[in-house]
């Protein structure tokens, strides 16, 4: 498609170049996997084609998010998470914790049937059939999947948290607030909340509430267990 | 899919202009919602999807100036940071500069395009947008970017 484009300068080729192949912090991607449920790619399913060869030694469980269990399954080299129980929310930081408590509260409709794989035999992923009856066999864990939860409103919400974020940008606090009320109303438990305390802190800041910003800014912080989310909240106060 | 394309999915974040703090939470939350989709994604059209979600997510997640500015590229690299890697942060640091100047859309088909190589087709899928408009904001972010570099280079000398 370039050659139908106007041509850049060799110097900005270069730079474009070198950003091509920035990669993710490790930490940040083996975060991601351990609340996907996914094993590191050196323990990763025989069959997929993204992972490196089967491993020689047997595999340890795919790391399981906080309080719950998270299984995962490998179709067609592309990842299938099951998300059982309260693992989905309790993995996340983006749609936290109210979610979470609430997820939790649902009884579950999992039934998982976990058979010892003989040594020396590697158990190289966990492998889930999302069927409508389970029926148990022998070595599979057999998952029915939950209803859909919360995220699955998530495009609306983004669309509820757009005009915030262009009143935020054109710096008009009021409206501002106005639609993250919008959006407080209709989500109040969204798994964008996080992302609408954190504009809604931004927007009292630019309207001068001060007292109010520290206040939520306070609350949002005890509600959360993540740092990146403390970090921007004291990036926010700290601001000019 | 989630090894092959991890870095693809937070390098848009990062290209946009989400900040690190959010790339992390934002990459996870995409991989998260092609779990769910799974059926929908078509084989052989998985960067596309990916793509259209992290640009649909980055949205509200986008730094905005003046509010949340710091960036782990613009920061000071560590002093035991090899020359090369200095070198290649300051590089990411002037091309996110540039970047930052684009109206969000140009910049958006840009990096989808010139970072992620992805065909004129595949943009305008991520972004749904017609084709011919893909086309043209991709050359109008060509254009801005250089002109952007050119009155940089201009202000060096």
């Amino acid at each position: 498609m370039s050659d139908q484009l106007p041509p850049l300068d060799d110097e900005l080729q270069g730079l474009l170049g070198n950003a091509r192949g920035q990669l993710a912090p490790e930490a940040a991607k083996a975060k991601a996997r351990a609340a996907l449920g996914l094993p590191h790619p050196s323990v990763a399913a025989p069959h997929a084609p993204d992972a490196p060869k089967p491993p020689s030694a047997p595999a340890p469980a795919a790391p399981a998010a906080a309080g719950a269990t998270t299984a995962a399954t490998i179709i067609k080299g592309t990842i299938v998470v099951a998300l059982i129980g309260g693992g989905f929310f309790a993995g996340l930081r983006v749609g936290e914790d109210r979610a979470r408590e609430e997820y939790e509260k649902l009884p579950p409709k999992t039934v998982t049937v976990e058979v010892p794989v003989p040594s020396p035999v590697p158990t190289p992923v966990v492998e889930v059939a999302p069927v409508p009856t389970p029926t148990p066999t022998p070595n599979v864990p057999v998952v029915t999947p939950r209803p859909p939860a919360a995220g699955d409103t998530l495009e609306a919400e983004l669309a509820l948290l757009e005009p915030v974020r262009e009143a935020l940008e054109k710096k008009d606090a009021p409206a501002a607030l106005a639609a993250v009320g919008k959006y407080d109303a209709k989500f109040p438990r969204g798994s964008m909340r996080t992302e609408a305390g954190l504009m809604r802190l931004e927007a009292l800041l630019l309207a001068g509430k001060r007292t109010e910003a520290e206040a939520l800014a306070k609350r949002l912080s005890a509600a959360t267990d993540s740092e990146l989310v403390r970090t921007r909240i004291k990036r926010l106060l700290d601001a000019p | 899919m989630f090894e092959a394309h991890y870095d693809l999915v937070w390098r848009v974040l990062k290209g946009v202009g989400v900040p690190d703090a959010s790339a992390e939470d934002g990459a996870q939350q995409v991989f998260v919602i092609a779990s769910r989709r799974i059926d929908d994604i078509e084989p052989g059209r998985e960067r596309a999807f990916l793509c259209a979600t992290a640009v649909k997510l980055a949205a509200p997640l986008r730094a905005r100036p003046n509010h949340v500015p710091v960036d782990e590229a613009l920061e000071p690299a560590a002093p035991d940071t090899p020359a090369d890697e200095v070198h290649r942060k300051q590089q990411r640091a002037l091309l996110e500069r540039f970047l930052s100047q684009l109206d969000d859309e140009l910049r958006t088909a840009v990096v989808l395009s010139e970072l992620e190589g992805l065909s004129k087709k595949e943009v305008a899928e991520a972004l749904g947008i017609p084709e011919g408009t893909a086309a043209s904001r991709l050359r109008r972010g060509r254009e801005e970017l250089q002109a952007i570099f050119k009155r940089w280079k201009a202000a060096q000398r």
